[in-house]
């Protein structure tokens, strides 16, 4: 397969006694968009995890462009995190201290861009998620919708190349739901975004290229019928 | 659906040539069905005989496809009636996917593979819906999300029943 | 370098002007941290605080060394009591114009003029005190300045001595004495007061770190959100110390504004005898600094270690792993150094000082068991809680979650408390070695002595009887008894059978016998009869003046013990008839004062004060106590001042603490609350939650502060004695201050249980 931008093998992790992932795998190709797909508690949050190295597998391998996220240091993938990951998370991932812009703006601050230069360049993309009249609020003063649509904001501020979403409208009515992920979906392929997208909402995996399903911690690869 | 309330409707912003209502009634809600000029016009005839619209004039040339028909104080009762009374809820007891898993269940075969390929299908079709969404008005926006709310709901009946089939599994098994 | 500084700047960001809760959070921490800061410097500021008094005092002591060409200033001094108070009065007379002058006055004094320092003007002027205006009619010509006046309260007048001031014990060629250096403390005094110290400053620091580390769930979540958005731990560190460092430099400011605050209006405070020029109130610059280096290095040391487990977890947020078990071993392994400490104290030699220093770090460390050793306790007493009403259930629940916070801020109070008992104890044991007078008096204001020169004794003994107030009067005279020169001496009482009678209770008194106290045996002291002594007389100098050799008579009378409590004599007491003539000695008068006249006191003083430095008088109910003594007490005084102040420190850190925790779980408990949980209940599970952790604090600080007390009069082979009473007393009041401190929360509980509570994100 060619174009492999990210892909984990054969991922075994648990939760003490619990197994969360018992033998996942899934390829993410550039562009694409995966939804990631099965019951609660099935593992794919925890799938999300491990392929955007937040949590270490005990077992299989993730590899982003040619290198293993388990090989890497706490700083080296802090700084992939930071640039060239992007994430929405169901809540609570915007900092409630900073307003939105600064919000946005973060991920770069972290990587050592001026804070005028920083904050422009959030601007920016909050325009283009239409949240640009908010930026100076902070999150607690804003719609759940709004604070969604900033979070992809962040996410896509760094201009990455795989954004994580773990169920980015589950806080959300449809109405907002569609909104955020139409804005994420579009704002994605512009700028040529793989997305991983876990959800448990057919309406909202219905925005993906592909989608993978998981059950008890196994992906079930299920290839379209041509 | 009521094909004549339909037009009903789409006369009450204005007075139509027939052609015109097909145009637009196809672009709003004929995406899978357009209509065809035989039934509009069998439809009109009908709608002009119980008084609800009338003739409001003819385009030079002649015709009946060049008539212009417009709604009557009866037609525009008679649509606020039925946009009011409300539609019996749809109630899909004898649906095909129903008899699918429960037979694959009979037969002792996996409704994991029914639901994995129905899921494939449904999703393939929701996102062709989606697409379709995504670059239309609005009121593509409104079928589109009817039908996908429809697939979903389906979607989501499969994963339960599976859900429930695997647990009554394990406890057979144990 | 440009990186870390913008993670530093991140830090501060989010530490200020971050919307309501984070002001809130920032003001909690920022108000911990400055009383932490002002109660240290104003710790540090004792020894500049003491060193500024005794520069003014030996500055005003007269220098007799003989100066060429300088005509002298005769100097005599006396102590005049008014009610409780003392007034020092300076009598000068200048042989010349070129007389040295003490600080502070322009020209010395006529006889009808008096420089007064600003307390004692102000208590002349006062209408109240008639009586002392009547004693001091001088002029007033001058009041002396604050620089020259040892403490703000001090009473201090100088006046004129007359052409009779030649006769004035003292002559003095210059004023101002160098700086004597003080002589070592005695090591049992150190240790005292090095306890103190300890006890002290220790649940500072503890209320300190626990400032710094308020809101850390909050902050948890937060910095995990930063880890999520890809910085690295090394990142996430330096943030979070940014963070705090902003509280605790606010904190210092604070502090330090806090100190300037209270250091001006220390002028108007007289706390159990002590007072203090705002100006004086000057910490030691190295402490100073000690201080504003410690502050924000222990703020970001206790942030670093708070965020061992965010660090390891970036999804804090979406995980919460099982705490940590907190582990025993090295707990139990600083409070086991500190009893070695105790027991074996390394061949250093005892009541060294180094000794003092060995005992005080092994007490310290005792004493840091007790906050190190509470959150183990707490945590493995509730774990085995079960049951209980809901409110009991909701706090047990609660503190086996997390009862890490609740433990530490306790561990403050009970540090005070374990120190308390253990000080109260030791004091209470040393009280014995020191044998200083119980504090409370007995209430005879109706005897009083008085001292005069054999000169004027007669004239004393007139002036008295005729004063008004008096109602009887008796005399004896005092002097010395010695075996043989440079030898120690012992007091010998010489009164008529009269007197005997009438104070002692010998009804049967024969002139010619010799009576001994009933804590004295002559004969173990050598006084053997037929044996020669010598009566002499010191006479304020250092070499005794020989007046007669005495034969010791055959027999010694023993005086009833009921009599000596009310007029001690110290020694010997012997009839005229069983002496050899002598020339007149120190006289004592006793004067038994009329109850029915008010102030009695004061107008037989005033009627002495005629007699000026040669006759002074006491109330016998005013012990007279020796250096050490004065130490002790002042030592005793101290360490209660500040247990007072560390107590009401720890009871803001207790306020402060569940105030933070009602902040922090206001969503939770808005829930609880619209779910139908009765309010009380919710207070009572606050109640609950600061109950636990301090009746647990007390379990443990009460046998540690009596293990302690233990261990050290163990060391000086003294009887322990406990006031149990006092240890109940100092229990209640800790039990007090969490009862208190869950009634001060109510208004905060009510309001954060208001239904709308559940709106905000």
């Amino acid at each position: 397969m060619t174009d492999v931008l990210l892909s984990g093998t054969d991922l075994r992790k648990s939760f003490g006694a619990t197994p969360a992932l018992d033998g996942a795998s899934m390829t993410v190709r550039r562009g694409e968009i995966v939804a990631v797909m099965g019951p609660s508690g099935s593992g794919k949050s925890t799938l999300l995890h491990c392929l955007a190295g937040i949590v270490a597998p005990e077992s299989g391998a993730v590899v982003f462009q040619g290198r293993e996220l388990s090989a890497m240091s706490d700083r080296e993938r802090s700084a992939l995190r930071r640039g060239e990951f992007g994430f929405v998370f169901q809540f609570g991932q915007l900092v409630p201290e900073l307003s939105l812009v600064e919000n946005v703006a973060l991920p770069l601050r972290l990587s050592g861009v001026r804070r005028k230069t920083a904050e422009s360049t959030a601007r920016e993309w909050m325009g283009r998620l239409e949240v640009d009249g908010i930026a100076d609020k902070r999150p607690g003063e804003v719609s759940g919708g709004q604070g969604q649509r900033v979070a992809v904001a962040r996410a896509l501020v760094t201009g990455p190349k795989v954004i994580f979403a773990d169920e980015p409208t589950g806080a959300l009515d449809s109405l907002n739901g569609e909104q955020v992920m139409r804005l994420l979906v579009s704002t994605a392929k512009e700028t040529g975004a793989s997305i991983v997208l876990v959800t448990h909402e057919p309406r909202v995996a219905a925005y993906s290229d592909r989608e993978v399903v998981v059950r008890d911690g196994k992906t079930r690869q299920v290839e379209l019928v041509p | 659906m009521s094909i004549g309330h339909a037009l009903l409707g789409l006369l009450e912003t204005g007075p139509r040539h027939g052609y015109d209502l097909k145009r637009v009634y196809d672009e709003h809600f004929g995406h899978d069905r357009p209509l065809a000029y035989g039934q509009v016009y069998s439809t009109l005839s009908r709608l002009l005989r119980n008084g609800l619209v009338e003739e409001s004039g003819v385009e030079p040339g002649g015709g009946p496809e060049r008539k212009r028909y417009a709604i009557t104080d009866a037609g525009v009762t008679d649509v606020t009636e039925w946009l009011v009374t409300p539609e019996s809820p749809q109630i899909y007891l004898q649906s095909a996917l129903y008899t699918k898993v429960v037979l694959a269940l009979m037969s002792g075969r996996s409704a994991e593979d029914v639901l994995d390929a129905q899921r494939v299908a449904h999703l393939k079709a929701m996102r062709e819906l989606t697409a379709r969404k995504r670059d239309g008005d609005l009121a593509d926006q409104l079928i589109c999300d009817h039908a996908l709310f429809h697939l979903e709901a389906d979607l989501r009946w499969l994963e339960l029943t599976t859900a429930r089939l695997s647990d009554l599994g394990k406890q057979v098994a144990s | 370098m440009r990186a870390w500084l913008n993670d530093l700047a991140i830090g501060v960001r989010l530490a200020v002007g971050g919307g309501r809760t984070s002001l809130a959070r920032f003001v909690l921490s920022t108000v911990g941290v400055g009383i932490a800061v002002a109660v240290l410097l104003l710790a540090s500021s004792v020894g500049p605080v003491l060193d500024a008094r005794d520069q003014r005092t030996y500055a005003n002591l007269p220098d007799a060394t003989p100066a060429a060409g300088v005509a002298p200033t005769h100097y005599a001094r006396e102590t005049s009591e008014f009610g409780e108070k003392r007034v020092n009065v300076i009598y000068l007379l200048g042989e010349g114009p070129t007389s040295p002058k003490p600080p502070g006055i322009a020209t010395l004094p006529g006889e009808d003029e008096m420089y007064v320092s600003p307390a004692l003007a102000a208590l002349l002027g006062d209408p109240a005190n008639t009586l002392l205006r009547e004693r001091f009619p001088q002029r007033i010509v001058g009041t002396l300045s604050d620089t020259v006046v040892e403490k703000p309260t001090a009473l201090l007048l100088y006046t004129g001595a007359g052409p009779q001031g030649r006769e004035a014990p003292l002559t003095a060629y210059a004023f101002g004495i160098p700086h004597l250096e003080p002589e070592p403390m005695d090591p049992g005094l150190l240790l005292l007061l090095l306890l103190g110290t300890v006890a002290l400053l220790v649940p500072v620091f503890i209320f300190l770190a626990s400032s710094t580390r308020i809101a850390g769930a909050e902050r948890d979540r937060r910095l995990s959100a930063l880890r999520l958005v890809g910085s690295d731990s090394g990142q996430v560190r330096r943030i979070a110390a940014a963070e705090t460092l902003v509280g605790a430099l606010a904190g210092l400011l604070l502090g330090g504004a806090l100190f300037l605050l209270g250091r001006e209006m220390a002028d108007d405070v007289e706390l159990m005898n002590v007072s203090v020029y705002p100006a004086d109130i000057v910490p030691t610059w190295w402490l100073a600094v000690l201080v504003l280096l410690a502050v924000p290095v222990l703020a970001v040391l206790t942030a670093q270690f708070a965020l061992r487990r965010t660090i390891i977890e970036p999804l804090g947020v979406v995980r919460h792993s099982k705490p940590v078990r907190r582990r025993l071993v090295w707990r139990v392994a600083v409070v086991a150094l500190g009893v070695v400490l105790l027991v074996w104290h390394g061949g250093v030699d005892a009541n060294s000082q180094l000794w003092s220093y060995s005992i005080a770090t092994g007490a310290t460390l005792i004493l840091l068991g007790v906050p190190i050793l509470l959150p183990y306790l707490v945590e493995h007493t509730v774990s085995r809680l079960r049951g209980g009403p809901s409110s009991w259930q909701l706090a047990i629940r609660r503190l086996q979650l997390d009862s890490g916070t609740s433990a530490r801020v306790v561990g403050g109070v009970a540090t005070v408390l374990a120190g308390a008992v253990a000080l109260q104890a030791v004091l209470l044991t040393q009280a014995g070695a020191f044998s200083v007078p119980d504090d409370h008096r007995v209430p005879s204001d109706v005897t009083m002595t008085v001292f005069a020169g054999p000169e004027v004794a007669e004239e004393a003994e007139r002036i008295v009887k005729n004063a008004e107030g008096t109602l009887a009067v008796s005399s004896v005279q005092s002097f010395s008894v010695q075996f043989s020169a440079g030898e120690s001496s012992q007091s010998l009482i010489v009164a008529d059978c009269d007197t005997v009678r009438s104070v002692y209770a010998v009804d049967d008194c024969v002139d010619g016998q010799v009576f001994s106290p009933h804590y004295m045996t002559p004969e173990a002291d050598g006084f053997l009869p037929g044996r020669t002594v010598r009566v002499v007389d010191y006479d304020g100098g250092s070499e005794p003046k020989v007046l007669a050799e005495w034969t010791y008579p055959a027999s010694t009378r023993r005086l009833p013990p009921a009599t000596i409590d009310r007029f001690d004599v110290g020694g010997l007491l012997a009839t005229p008839g069983a002496l050899p003539d002598l020339p007149g000695g120190y006289p004592t008068i006793r004067v038994q004062l009329d109850p029915a006249v008010p102030q009695a006191a004061e107008h037989v003083r005033n009627a002495l004060q005629s007699l000026r430095w040669r006759a002074w008088s006491s109330l016998d109910n005013a012990p007279v106590l020796s250096q050490s003594q004065r130490e002790y007490l002042t030592i005793r005084r101290g360490l209660l001042v500040g247990s007072v102040f560390t107590l009401l420190l720890g009871g803001i850190s207790l306020l402060v603490l569940a105030l933070e925790h009602i902040r922090e779980r206001r969503r939770p408990l808005a829930i609880l609350a619209a779910s139908g949980v009765p309010t009380g209940a919710l207070a009572r599970s606050l109640l609950w939650q600061i109950a636990i952790p301090i009746a647990l604090g007390v379990a443990v600080a009460v046998p540690a502060g009596i293990g302690l007390a233990t261990l050290i009069t163990n060391l000086s082979a003294d009887l322990l004695r406990v006031d149990w009473p006092g240890v109940a007393i100092m229990t209640a009041a800790a039990a007090a201050l969490g009862l208190l401190v869950s009634l001060l929360t109510l208004p905060f509980l009510r309001s954060a249980t208001r239904l709308d509570a559940l709106r905000t994100e």
